[in-house]
C-alpha cells in the first residue's frame, strides 16, 4: 500500500507524535509498504528529505500560525496535496493529532480526491471552554466521512467518540510503542544506600504538573536526607522550579538538565531509582513507558490513560492528584527499595517489550489500512454532514462544496496525466545495494543524513 | 466453545477481541453529568438584573442632565466637591496618600477646567453627541456587573469611556461652573457610585437604591424630555423580567460532562503557607 502520514508535528520538532510518526513510517517501510511523510516547514526545512530507509518527507512552505500549527485554510491546501498525492500515488492519507490543522486539512481534501482517510488521535480535550469547542467542533468536521479512526487508549476513545460524535465501532485503540531497544536497563544500576535520585521527564509546562512538582520537592527532599531530583526537560515553569531551588537551598539535590536529546534520554533515565510523572492530563503518556523499560520503578499521577498503560503492581499509582498522595506514593517505593522488593529491571523490561512493541502497533494499523474501503458519494457525504446541526451543518456543507469546486478548478488546470509519477523502486523495503536498512541506528544520527541528503535533493515544491 | 475473556479496558495485554471492539458495559462509565451544576432562581437572577438597571439610570440621568441649563453657583460646586472627596475617602480610608491623591486631582481638574472649556470649540455639536452615546454605551456594555470581587478585564475601559463621554460633555458648556460641576458628577456617577454599589450587593437595601435611581432618571426625564421614559420602562422590564426569567429557562440547556479526560485540578497548593509565591 502507498501511505501517506501527514501532520503539523514532525522532525526537527520533538515530542510524541513526532516520534510516532517516524516509528510508524519505519515499521511500515520494513513491511514492504510505501511510505511518504507530509508535514510544514520549518524555518529554512522547506522542501523534500529523506529519512533513511528511503523515507521521503515534503515539507509544504506553510507557515506556523501558533505553537506548531498553520493556519486552519480547509482547502488553500488542497491543490498542492492533490499533487503530491497523484504524484506518489497515495491510496491511504493518514492524519496525526488533533491540534494538527494541517492534517484535518488534508484529511478533507484526501477525501475529496476519493482516497481512504484514516486519523490517529494522541491527546485528550476538555468540554468546557471556548479553545476546546472550536477544537471539538472543526473535529467534527474532520471525521465526520473518515474511514478509520485511531485512538491510543480507551479513554481517549471515549474522548473521541463524544468530541466528534462518531460511532464508536468507527474508533480503534491500538496503544502506542516505544523502540524498547533504546530503553535497555543498565547491567550495573546505580546503589541507593546514599543517595535515591528521583528522574523527571517532560516539558515543563502546566499540563505536565509541574505545579505538583513543586511542592513535591521541599516535601520528599525534607523527609528523606538521600533524595535528590534529576529534572530533564524544559518550558515555561523552568523558573519556578529553579525560584523554588533558591528559596529551599536545594542547589545541591535538585538538578535541570534542560532539554535532553531524544538519544540521550536513556542515559539520564538509568541514573535515577525513580521515575516520576506528575501529568495532568494524558492520553497514553509513553514517558512512563520509557522510564518502566529502563528498569525503573514509577509513581505517577493516575489520570486520562495512564491507569491502562500498566497492570497494578507495574507502577505505584497516586490515589488523587495531590502533592500529599503523590508524596505517600514516593515515600512507599522509595521503602520498597530499602525492602529490596522492587522487580528487577531485567525482568521489567522484558515485559514491556511483550506489551509494547511497533510491530504488533504496526501489524494492528496495517488492519485499519486494509477494513477502511467506504467511498461514499458527495452528495451522501453532504447529507451526513448536514444532519450535525443547523448552522454548523450548513457551514459544512459549503465548505464541502468549495473544496469540490476548487478540485474542479486544479483538475481542469492541471489534468492527472500531466502530473509525472514517482517510480516505486524500494520494493519490500530493502535497499538495492544490499546494505541492512539503518532501523537500528540511532535517531540523532539519522537526522543529521537527513539534513545531508536533504541538501543535496532539495527540490523546489 | 471456550468462554472469553471479559474484555477490560486495559492495553498491556492483548484481548481476543477486535481493536474498535465497544463493550457497552464499560464504554463511557465513568463519564459524570452536570457536576457540581450551579442553578440560579429567579430570584437571584432578579436580584443580579438590578445593577445593570441602576447603570442605566444613572447614565441617562447624567445625560439628560446635560439639557437641563442648571446655573450652577460656586457653593454648589463647593457642596458637590466636598461630598465626592469624602465619599472617595471613605471608601479608600483616610490615609495621607489617599489624601494626597484627592487635592491634587481635584486641584489639577480646577485648574485645567478652561481647557477643557474650549476643548471642542471647533468640532460640531453632532459628532460630539455622537461620541458621547457611543462613550457611554460602552461604559454601560463593560461595565463590571459582577458581585464578586474577581478580576474584570474591561473595567478600566468602561471607566475611561465615561469619563471621557463626560469631558465631550462639559467642554460644549459655556460656564466654568458647569463644565466643573459635570465633571464632578461624572466622577460621582462612574467612579464612587458602582464601587460603593458593588459593596452592598445582597443586602435588603440594594432594591430601594435602585427604585431612587429610577425614579430619580423618571424625574429627569420628564423635566427635560419626556419621550425618554417610555425606552427607559421598558428597559426596566426587561431587566427585572424578561431577561431573569429567560435566563432561568435556558437554564435547562445546562449540560455539562466530565470525565477521565479532563485536566487534573490541582486544589491543594494555594493553600499551604510559603508555597503560594508560586501561584500565579
Amino acid at each position: 500500500m502507498k501511505i501517506c502520514l501527514i501532520s503539523d508535528f514532525f522532525y526537527p520538532n520533538f515530542g510524541g507524535v513526532e516520534c510516532h510518526i517516524y516509528n510508524l513510517a519505519q515499521n511500515l517501510y520494513k513491511r514492504g509498504h510505501k511510505v511518504i511523510i507530509v508535514t510544514h516547514c520549518y524555518d529554512d526545512r522547506v522542501g523534500v528529505r529523506y529519512l533513511r530507509p528511503f523515507i521521503k518527507v515534503y515539507y509544504i512552505p506553510f507557515y506556523m500560525l501558533i505553537r506548531l500549527v498553520i493556519l486552519p485554510n480547509f482547502f488553500i491546501s488542497l491543490p498542492i496535496l492533490r499533487h503530491i498525492f497523484i504524484r506518489e500515488q497515495i491510496e491511504i492519507v493518514h492524519g496525526h493529532a488533533a491540534f494538527s490543522t494541517f492534517a484535518l486539512d488534508a484529511l478533507l481534501s484526501a477525501k475529496m480526491m476519493g482516497l481512504r482517510t484514516v486519523f490517529t488521535d494522541h491527546s485528550l480535550f476538555g468540554f468546557n471552554d471556548f479553545g476546546a469547542i472550536m477544537t471539538n467542533k472543526m473535529l467534527e468536521f474532520a471525521l465526520g466521512d473518515i474511514d478509520g479512526v485511531i485512538c491510543v487508549s480507551h479513554t481517549s476513545k471515549e474522548n473521541t467518540v463524544l468530541r466528534a460524535r462518531i460511532s464508536p465501532s468507527k474508533v480503534r485503540v491500538i496503544p502506542n510503542a516505544i523502540d524498547t531497544s533504546l530503553f535497555v536497563p543498565t547491567d550495573t544500576p546505580p546503589s541507593s544506600r546514599d543517595e535515591i535520585v528521583i528522574v523527571v521527564m517532560s516539558r515543563l509546562v502546566y499540563r505536565k504538573g509541574i505545579d505538583l512538582l513543586s511542592g513535591i520537592i521541599p516535601e520528599m527532599c525534607a523527609a528523606d536526607k538521600r533524595v535528590k531530583f534529576l529534572i530533564g526537560g524544559d518550558g515555561p515553569k523552568r523558573l519556578m522550579l529553579e525560584e523554588l531551588r533558591e528559596q529551599h537551598r536545594l542547589h545541591e539535590r535538585v538538578v535541570l538538565l534542560g532539554n535532553v536529546e531524544q538519544s540521550r534520554v536513556r542515559d539520564v533515565l538509568i541514573q535515577g531509582h525513580i521515575f516520576l510523572n506528575t501529568s495532568l492530563t494524558e492520553a497514553f503518556c509513553m514517558a512512563i513507558v520509557e522510564a518502566v523499560s529502563c528498569g525503573l520503578p514509577v509513581v505517577s499521577t493516575a489520570v486520562g490513560g495512564i491507569v491502562e498503560v500498566f497492570p497494578a503492581d507495574f507502577v505505584c499509582l497516586a490515589e488523587e492528584t495531590t502533592t500529599e498522595s503523590l508524596t505517600k506514593g514516593l515515600l512507599q517505593t522509595i521503602s520498597r527499595i530499602d525492602a529490596g522488593e522492587v522487580p528487577a529491571p531485567q525482568e521489567l523490561h522484558r515485559q514491556v517489550k511483550n506489551m509494547y512493541s511497533w510491530a504488533d502497533v504496526t501489524r494492528r494499523t496495517e488492519q485499519v489500512y486494509k477494513e477502511c474501503s467506504s467511498r461514499p458519494s458527495l452528495a451522501e457525504r453532504m447529507s451526513v454532514q448536514k444532519s450535525r446541526g443547523p448552522v454548523a451543518g450548513v457551514l459544512y456543507c459549503i465548505c464541502y462544496a468549495i473544496s469540490y469546486l476548487l478540485l474542479a478548478i486544479t483538475t481542469f488546470l492541471q489534468p492527472e496525466c500531466t502530473i509525472e509519477t514517482v517510480p516505486y523502486i524500494y520494493e519490500g523495503g530493502r535497499r538495492e545495494d544490499g546494505r541492512s536498512n539503518a532501523l537500528g541506528r540511532s535517531l540523532s544520527e539519522q537526522l543529521k543524513y537527513s539534513d545531508l541528503s536533504g541538501s543535496d535533493h532539495k527540490k523546489s515544491l | 466453545m471456550k468462554k472469553k475473556e471479559k474484555f477490560e479496558k486495559v492495553l498491556y495485554r492483548p484481548q481476543p477481541y477486535p481493536d474498535n471492539h465497544t463493550e457497552e458495559e464499560l464504554f463511557l462509565k465513568s463519564l459524570k453529568r452536570n457536576k457540581n451544576l450551579k442553578t440560579y432562581s429567579f430570584l437571584e437572577c432578579v436580584n443580579q438584573g438590578q445593577l445593570p438597571l441602576q447603570q442605566l439610570s444613572c447614565t441617562v440621568s447624567f445625560f439628560l442632565l446635560h439639557f437641563l441649563d442648571i446655573k450652577v453657583t460656586d457653593s454648589m460646586i463647593y457642596v458637590m466637591a466636598v461630598v465626592t472627596m469624602l465619599s472617595y475617602l471613605t471608601m479608600t480610608g483616610f490615609s495621607v496618600h489617599e489624601i494626597r491623591t484627592v487635592i491634587l486631582f481635584g486641584g489639577f481638574l480646577f485648574g485645567l477646567s478652561p481647557i477643557i472649556q474650549t476643548l471642542t470649540r471647533s468640532i460640531s455639536d453632532d459628532t460630539i453627541y455622537a461620541m458621547v452615546s457611543i462613550c457611554l454605551f460602552t461604559n454601560f456594555f463593560l461595565h463590571d456587573y459582577s458581585i464578586s470581587n474577581g478580576d474584570y478585564m474591561s473595567k478600566c475601559v468602561s471607566l475611561n469611556a465615561a469619563i471621557f463621554a463626560a469631558v465631550c460633555l462639559a467642554s460644549r458648556l459655556d460656564d466654568l461652573n458647569n463644565v466643573l460641576g459635570t465633571i464632578i458628577i461624572a466622577i460621582l456617577t462612574y467612579g464612587i457610585i458602582p464601587p460603593a454599589r458593588k459593596k452592598m450587593a445582597g443586602s435588603k437595601f440594594m432594591p430601594l437604591v435602585t427604585i431612587f435611581f429610577f425614579t430619580m432618571s423618571l424625574w429627569i426625564s420628564y423635566i427635560s424630555v419626556p419621550i425618554v421614559i417610555i425606552p427607559l420602562c421598558i428597559s426596566a422590564v426587561a431587566c427585572l423580567v424578561v431577561v431573569p426569567a429567560f435566563f432561568v429557562h435556558l437554564q435547562k440547556q445546562k449540560d455539562n460532562i466530565y470525565g477521565p479526560w479532563d485536566e487534573a485540578v490541582l486544589t491543594d497548593l494555594v493553600c499551604k503557607g510559603g508555597r503560594n509565591i508560586y501561584a500565579e
